[in-house]
């Protein structure tokens, strides 16, 4: 696991929302569920689409993708419906004193 | 930094009343109201009306695709998407043009059937038959049923596998048919059964046979085995000009699901399907798909190999005459190790028809040990005629054995001439080649359908039909 | 240059005027349409590359103009194809026409001029043949080249001419810079010719390499023309060479891609005469994480042609290969034999292959086909290798050598068939070195 790195204030993304984020050249997307913070790669495993963009489950903590509809858990990354077949990658995610932070997952894409 | 966050919960409800007032809708195009109105008369559940609404902004929203058949000629806003008032239900025997009622004769269509393909009966007149099947499936445990039914009689079943293997906003077309869906096959195979004969549409009743936007579900359970048929190989006429259809099949671990389609649309219908398959491990699906009408079909039937030793089949022909494009093809992805597939297309191009295959064939980076072979061939039988083949092969797993080959020709000159000198005429030689040609897949049919569609293929090409 | 507007450049020494409109109609077309986008254009969806490259990175050079051969051209220029045998040499690089030592089989009148000379020699022919066989409107990357070429070739054989030997083009980049040689080739009536060119740069260089070959072959005319891509891992290639095959002529042509850290290349045959013929073979062998984008064509507007494509490549490593080829039979091309071959040898796990081909076919009277297969070195043929006392990674190089071979040998003998051979000997050498032959289990 990386380093953490310091992402915004927790109130920036409100429960029901989600925030892209760029951390270097890579885009990652959080999520608040009811209170809850989740992190995943911004980029859905099926094609181009930005997963920020979607629509969130809370009842099942998913995301839909906007462009095909895949659900991806929020926990695990793994694709709940097709056509997405690959998981995303999970990356941790954790609230200090207000602030959201970051570990970006050290799997290779 | 800074973040401007999105809000991502959306509400379907567009403000209306719970109540059950509901107002008669028989006008055309599409709106929330229409969609609405829909799920009212059918009474369904409130996550159907939501699962119907967020379809149709999809819809709205999705461009029309940028490739595949010209789909300029459809008009949206003219389409019924419910219920046509009465007047509009058919047309007349007097109506139905004489090609067709010449290839009715020719095909030993029965009298009752002909009124029906004709549209000038909207019912089929199946009671009889109907009856005796649908005990013998219930005793086995079988469920078979339209979708309506299925929705309101086994609701736990039905939402746990309804739109998971399409969902909504797959493409334009499965969108539309998500909002209006109605009729179609609800078919439940409990574990370990194997229905012998093959389901048949007719068998349904109650139904607007043949609706548009038909959507149909198939769950075969572990070590099941079903054979579902649907459509005939004689000209079926529809007034309504788009068909957009669904078809989700779930074949769990070591079942055996064979899906067998002939479609013979008038060619006043553009015929979108979207058909798709899941299949567990060590189960095998097969799609069997003949494409001779309509003015133009986009469908390619696939399936997703998602368990370890499952099997993929996909087994084509089109057929395209003067004015139609079939844009057919197969779509196999394995995700899982140890699977296989096999696809092998047919396609008949004469007059100025044209057909296209489109393929995709996708190897995951975990599905090792993965063994594929694609076969397209097309037959182009006049100088109008016109054959594409756009196949796509993304192999990211390195053990595999991954085979594409297609091959585009007209009908041998050589093999014209030895029959010939035998005493037959050109057009019958033709025929005869031409059958052969699709001899793979007519192999695959059951006696009757396959009887049929060598007689169709032969007046095709007396340039008889209408 | 940005993605939407760039400075039209000059060749050193002048141009005629007409190249100066025409590159005037390029930069027009040129900010007419936006650049390529991977979600946008279906030619790009599998090379996502293009998204990220920015054409305002690349250096200007420091001087235009004939100047000192640069170490990294001196040492290409002193490799095994310096024979006797090279005719003509023309070389290249970011600055312009470079004066290389005098070709050792050069008679009294060079068949290849540096682009300038030639077209100052004779403006009215080549004014037929640029901008005609590959118009800029065509792709955004053949318009760059008509806007910022600086350097290239013409390259003329007269009527039933046979000059022996071959030509030999040495097109390089360096210093971060965008070098976009642009190379014209017509051959007469009945003329024929070998014509070698070959790419290179440095590595660890952030460069662009954009060639454009426009080739025009006349009644019974016969083109032999090889390209060997060197380029280093850093360099970016954009390339396109585009064919017009007259009645009965015959166009060979090999192409070679073993190094650039990502490229996309066209190979485009028109089939515009009778009875034309066109053999285009090809391989690559990819390593790291090198993506390698190659797209054919072959237009059969003519009845009576044939052509026949074959593309082998290995993936090794990280490597990813794209290959897209078309076959397209316009309406009234009857009597056309058309045939695509792509064979794909994945050498790693994590290696990718993408192949589409495709066929759109008008006419009827035709024989058509293709095919495609990507597997990983069969257990079959690496067992025998092994009971014979080869062992694992000596097994699996002669293996590829010999999956390679056809392509190696379709060069007829000669320096340039051992030249080739060469190049294919060093590229697997090279992946033993670091290991990606050592061969691994079975993904868990």
């Amino acid at each position: 696991m990386s380093d953490w790195i310091q992402i915004c204030d927790g109130q920036a993304i409100p429960p029901g929302h989600a925030a892209r984020v760029e951390v270097g050249e890579l885009p990652i997307a959080v999520f608040n569920v009811d209170g809850e913070f989740y992190c995943l790669d911004d980029t859905c495993s099926h094609a181009m689409a930005s997963l920020s963009e979607g629509e969130l489950h809370p009842r099942e903590c998913a995301i839909e993708c906007p462009l095909h509809g895949s659900q991806f858990d929020l926990r695990s990354g793994e694709p709940i419906s097709l056509p997405a077949v690959e998981p995303v990658r999970v990356h941790q995610v954790e609230l200090r004193g207000g602030e959201v932070w970051v570990a970006l997952s050290e799997e290779e894409l | 930094m800074a973040v401007a966050a999105k809000d991502l919960t959306k509400d379907y409800k567009y403000g209306f009343n719970d109540g059950d007032q509901f107002v008669f809708r028989a006008e055309r195009g599409l709106s929330p109201e229409v969609v609405a109105d829909i799920s009212r008369r059918k009474g369904e559940p409130a996550w159907m009306l939501e699962f119907r609404l967020k379809a149709l902004e999809h819809f709205r929203q999705r461009p029309m695709p940028s490739w595949g058949a010209d789909l300029s000629g459809i008009d949206f806003d003219e389409i019924y998407y419910y219920v046509r008032p009465a007047e509009e239900q058919g047309r007349t025997w007097e109506e139905v043009p004489e090609g067709i009622k010449r290839t009715f004769d020719r095909l030993g269509i029965p009298e009752a059937e002909r009124k029906f393909l004709a549209g000038v009966s909207a019912q089929y007149e199946s009671e009889v038959v109907y009856h005796s099947i649908r005990e013998d499936l219930e005793k086995l445990g079988v469920l078979f049923s339209d979708c309506d039914t299925g929705l309101r009689e086994h609701p736990e079943i039905f939402r746990k596998y309804f739109g998971t293997v399409i969902p909504p906003n797959d493409n334009k077309f499965a969108a539309l048919n998500s909002a209006v869906w109605s009729g179609g096959s609800f078919v439940y195979v409990p574990a370990g059964v194997r229905v012998d004969i093959p389901l048949q549409a007719y068998f349904r009743i109650n139904t607007e046979s043949m609706g548009q936007f038909e959507r149909t579900l198939i769950i075969a359970e572990e070590g099941s085995f079903v054979h579902y048929i649907e459509g005939c190989t004689a000209p079926t006429y529809s007034k309504d000009s788009l068909h957009s259809a669904v078809v989700e099949i779930i074949a769990m671990p070591n079942a055996h699901v064979r899906y067998t389609t002939i479609q013979n649309w008038s060619n006043n219908v553009y015929n979108l399907v979207t058909k798709r398959a899941i299949a567990k491990e060590h189960s095998v699906v097969e799609w069997i798909d003949g494409n001779l009408g309509s003015k133009v079909t986009m469908k390619y039937p696939s399936i997703y190999l998602m368990g370890e030793g499952a099997h993929g089949e996909v087994l084509s022909v089109a057929f395209a005459g003067d004015g139609q494009h079939q844009d057919a093809g197969a779509k196999v992805i394995h995700v899982a190790p140890n699977t296989t597939s096999t696809i092998v297309s047919k396609s008949v191009s004469k007059g100025t028809g044209r057909t296209s295959y489109r393929g995709h064939l996708k190897v995951y980076p975990k599905a090792y040990d993965v063994r594929s072979s694609v076969r397209c061939d097309a037959l182009l039988l006049d100088e109008q005629a016109r054959s594409d083949t756009y196949p796509y092969m993304d192999v990211e797993a390195e053990d595999v054995q991954i085979g594409h080959e297609a091959t585009v020709s007209k009908v041998g000159d050589e093999q014209l001439f030895y029959l010939q000198s035998r005493g037959i005429s050109e057009q019958e030689a033709t025929a005869m080649i031409v059958n052969g040609f699709i001899e793979p897949f007519v192999k695959e049919l059951p006696m009757e359908y396959a009887l049929e569609l060598n007689r169709l293929i032969a007046l095709q090409m007396e340039g008889s039909v209408g | 240059m940005t993605r939407e507007d760039a400075i039209p450049a000059a060749l050193c020494g002048g141009e005629p005027s007409w190249l100066a409109t025409q590159r005037q109609t390029a930069l027009a077309a040129y900010r007419e349409v936006p650049w390529p986008a991977s979600t946008r254009d279906e030619d790009w969806r599998r090379t996502p590359q293009i998204d990220k490259l920015d054409p305002a990175a690349w250096a200007e050079p420091d001087e235009l103009g004939p100047g000192r051969l640069p170490p990294y051209l001196a040492a290409a220029l002193d490799s095994q194809l310096r024979t006797d045998a090279v005719s003509s040499l023309v070389v290249t690089d970011e600055r312009g026409n470079l004066a290389g030592p005098p070709a050792p089989g050069s008679g009294p009148v060079p068949v290849a001029l540096d682009l300038g000379k030639g077209l100052a020699a004779d403006g009215r022919l080549w004014e037929g043949v640029m901008g005609t066989v590959a118009p800029p409107g065509l792709r955004k990357w053949i318009s760059l080249n008509t806007i910022r070429a600086r350097a290239g070739a013409c390259i003329h054989v007269g009527r039933g001419e046979e000059p022996p030997g071959y030509v030999r083009l040495l097109h390089g980049v360096s210093q971060g810079s965008a070098a976009f040689p642009r190379t014209l080739i017509k051959l007469e009536e009945g003329a024929s010719l070998t014509v070698v060119e070959e790419w290179v740069s440095p590595d660890a260089d952030p460069c662009l390499l954009a060639p454009v070959v426009e080739i025009d072959l006349g009644r019974g005319a016969h083109l032999t023309h090889a390209i060997f891509q060197r380029c280093g891992d850093g360099t970016v290639v954009q390339s396109t060479v585009r064919a017009q095959v007259g009645q009965e002529a015959r166009y060979d042509v090999r192409w070679n891609m073993l190094g650039s850290s990502w490229q996309k290349s066209y190979f485009e045959t028109l089939m515009l005469g009778p009875g034309s013929d066109a053999r285009l073979v090809g391989l690559c062998v990819g390593r790291q994480r090198q993506h390698c984008d190659v797209q054919t064509l072959q237009d059969h507007v003519a009845p009576g042609a044939v052509s026949d494509l074959l593309y082998r490549v290995a993936a090794a490593e990280r490597s990813r290969s794209v290959y897209a080829g078309l076959i397209r039979v316009e309406e009234g091309a009857q009597k056309t034999n058309a045939y695509v071959q792509n064979r794909n040898l994945l050498l790693s796990p994590q290696a990718k292959t993408d192949s589409n081909p495709t066929l759109e076919i008008l006419a009827n009277d035709v024989r058509c086909t293709h095919g495609s297969t990507a597997g990983r070195i069969d257990d079959n043929q690496l067992f025998y290798c092994e009971s014979r006392g080869i062992e694992r990674e000596q097994a699996r190089r002669l293996i590829i050598e010999g999956f390679f071979a056809d392509v190696v040998d379709s060069f007829p003998e000669g320096a340039l068939r051992e030249y080739g051979r060469e190049l294919v000997l060093e590229a697997l050498a090279e992946l033993a070195r670091s290991g990606a032959l050592a061969g691994h289990s079975r993904a868990a």
